[in-house]
């Protein structure tokens, strides 16, 4: 393995509950997507990459830096920008102050240079009529802009982002992908979500994490293509199907083993994500 | 558009010939005439440099009080900054306080030999408070601040040292208010003192390392004292050798500051 990112047998528990189980994965160009239900172990796999968690087996090779070493530690966290899932804020701060202060930790130390890198993040998240605002005062969407703009400072080769369009409207969700997919031309970009939406939009790879372990990895159409004949409708409630759920027009969309007779359609990649994770998902979906 | 610029008005316009009324007129036509702006020959340099001059105008941090008084006796405006977010996060802010002013207390009343442990693992006490109320549920910046390049060692310390000074000068003052004597203030001094000291030591090595050099200083120092005056840990520590620290204190504190334009990435 040789790419950007690799990953061999990363495992971490918390207590009794084994949150990263043998987790092997190579990350090169382009957005990747991790697909997974809440407690899959996405936010967990994103820390250990950011290196905020230790993991307790398995080996990591980031950018060409090993983050067991305190010095290559140091060299990914310049390289990677990160984006957690709950990013806090002091909202006491303008958005402009609290990007010139994640700026400080991030080692831009000359004011000119430190208030112009701030500047270019700024714009580039499109929050320029925000910047002198207090961050209190700031919606959710701006706020969600803000996180990936303090995630770019330093312009990351690597960004890690968690969650990126939890708790956005449907246009907000939109403008976040359409920048999530600017920024991924000259970046390498990995972001979790629970949304195949999401995956559909904008990764060309996708992980699907389940229980600590990634069951599936691949391009989205391979990942839709896991339900193919394995998806019908029917008037009735299909009781051979994994999973189900009524569309809009009033039938019932089965995924599963088709019954005799039933007539497959399309799959989505929606679809083989249902097959792979069952009803765990199908009910954080209707959440 | 019904019209657009002729080759001459092009001319006229950049060499400034023309009166204010005609120039208004081109101006209102090349803000939306992308075509006729191509004509008109623009010095890139000298925009970007009265962009950029506007930006910074515009966009700048604002300075609060705090670092406007750091900067003041000649601390680094990235340096303030990262010290004067401790007091802006209030909750773990008045915790920390808190703690430190009430470990100040009870190390005052110690006097017995039987908390010699005690009062050799006393800085420390300053430090583990102002730990646990800046972490996860006190920073709500806490990951951002552990996924940084920054050792979120260095950061902690300058909290320590923003703390614990803030808690000396409370206790002095209340002190003088009441007219009492027993110098409590003076109790947070060795953890201030052995901070700053890793703080100036860290910018020409480790953090870490700087740290066990600290801790073995201090250790060394509180035995070689007590064993050479022939009295317990509280002897060693008594106001009269309290002066010591602030000697300390202000001596790594200026070695810091010298520092200060040849702080190398990572160790500001």
């Amino acid at each position: 393995m040789s790419g950007i990112v690799d990953v061999e047998g990363l495992s971490l528990r918390y207590g009794s509950v084994r949150a990263l189980d043998g987790v092997n994965f190579t990350l090169r160009q382009g957005i990747t997507g991790v697909l997974g239900p809440n407690g899959a172990g996405k936010t967990t796999l994103l820390r250990c990459l950011s290196t905020v968690l230790v993991p307790d087996s398995g080996r990591m090779d980031i950018l060409g830096f090993d983050p067991d070493s305190l010095t290559d530690r140091v060299e990914i966290r310049r390289r990677v920008g990160y984006m957690p899932q709950e990013p806090g804020f002091y909202a006491s701060f303008s958005c402009f102050d609290f990007l010139d202060y994640v700026a400080i930790l991030k080692e831009h130390v000359d004011p000119d240079d430190r208030h112009r890198e701030v500047r270019r993040v700024i714009e580039e998240v499109g929050l320029e009529e925000k910047a002198k605002t207090k961050i209190r005062k700031v919606s959710g969407g701006m706020r969600r802009r803000l996180a990936l703009a303090q995630a770019l400072i330093g312009s990351p080769r690597l960004l890690l982002l968690d969650e990126p369009t939890a708790g956005l409207d449907p246009e907000q969700r939109f403008r976040f992908r359409e920048l999530v997919s600017e920024l991924s031309e000259d970046r390498v970009v990995l972001l979790s979500t629970h949304q195949t939406e999401d995956v559909a939009a904008v990764c060309d790879r996708v992980l699907v994490m389940a229980g600590g372990k990634i069951s599936f990895d691949g391009p989205p159409r391979d990942l839709a293509q896991l339900a193919a004949g394995k998806v019908w409708l029917s008037n009735e409630k299909p009781s051979a199907a994994q999973v189900f759920w009524r569309t809009a027009d009033g039938a019932f969309r089965g995924v599963g083993q088709a019954p005799p007779g039933s007539m497959p359609i399309e799959p989505t990649i929606e679809d083989g994500y249902l097959l792979l994770v069952g009803a765990a998902a199908l009910a954080e979906e209707a959440a | 558009m019904t019209w657009h610029l002729e080759a001459e008005a092009v001319a006229r316009y950049d060499a400034g010939f023309n009166d204010r009324v005609t120039s208004a007129s081109i101006e209102a036509h090349l803000e939306r005439c992308a075509d006729c702006r191509r004509l008109i020959a623009c010095e890139d340099d000298w925009l970007d440099q009265r962009w950029e001059a506007l930006a910074k105008e515009v966009y700048k941090p604002s300075v609060s009080g705090t670092e406007h008084l750091l900067g003041r006796i000649g601390i680094p405006g990235h340096f303030a900054r990262l010290v004067a977010v401790t007091p802006s996060l209030k909750p773990a802010w008045l915790i920390a306080l808190t703690v430190a002013l009430a470990f100040a207390g009870l190390a005052s009343q110690v006097s017995s030999g039987d908390f010699d442990l005690f009062l050799a693992i006393a800085p420390l006490v300053p430090v583990t408070g102002v730990a646990l109320a800046y972490g996860r549920r006190g920073d709500p910046a806490h990951e951002i601040l552990m996924s940084s390049p920054l050792d979120p060692l260095r950061v902690l310390f300058l909290r320590v040292a923003a703390v614990t000074i803030t808690a000396s000068g409370i206790a002095a003052t209340v002190e003088v208010i009441v007219g009492g004597r027993s110098e409590f203030g003076l109790w947070l001094l060795p953890s201030l003192a052995l901070v700053v000291f890793t703080l100036a030591l860290g910018t020409r090595i480790s953090l870490w390392s700087a740290s066990l050099i600290a801790v073995a200083a201090w250790v060394t120092f509180i035995a070689v004292e007590s064993s050479r005056l022939q009295v317990s840990t509280a002897g060693v520590l008594s106001g009269r050798t309290q002066a010591w620290f602030v000697a300390v204190a202000a001596l790594a504190g200026t070695m810091l500051l010298r520092r200060a334009d040849h702080y190398r990435r990572g160790r500001l």
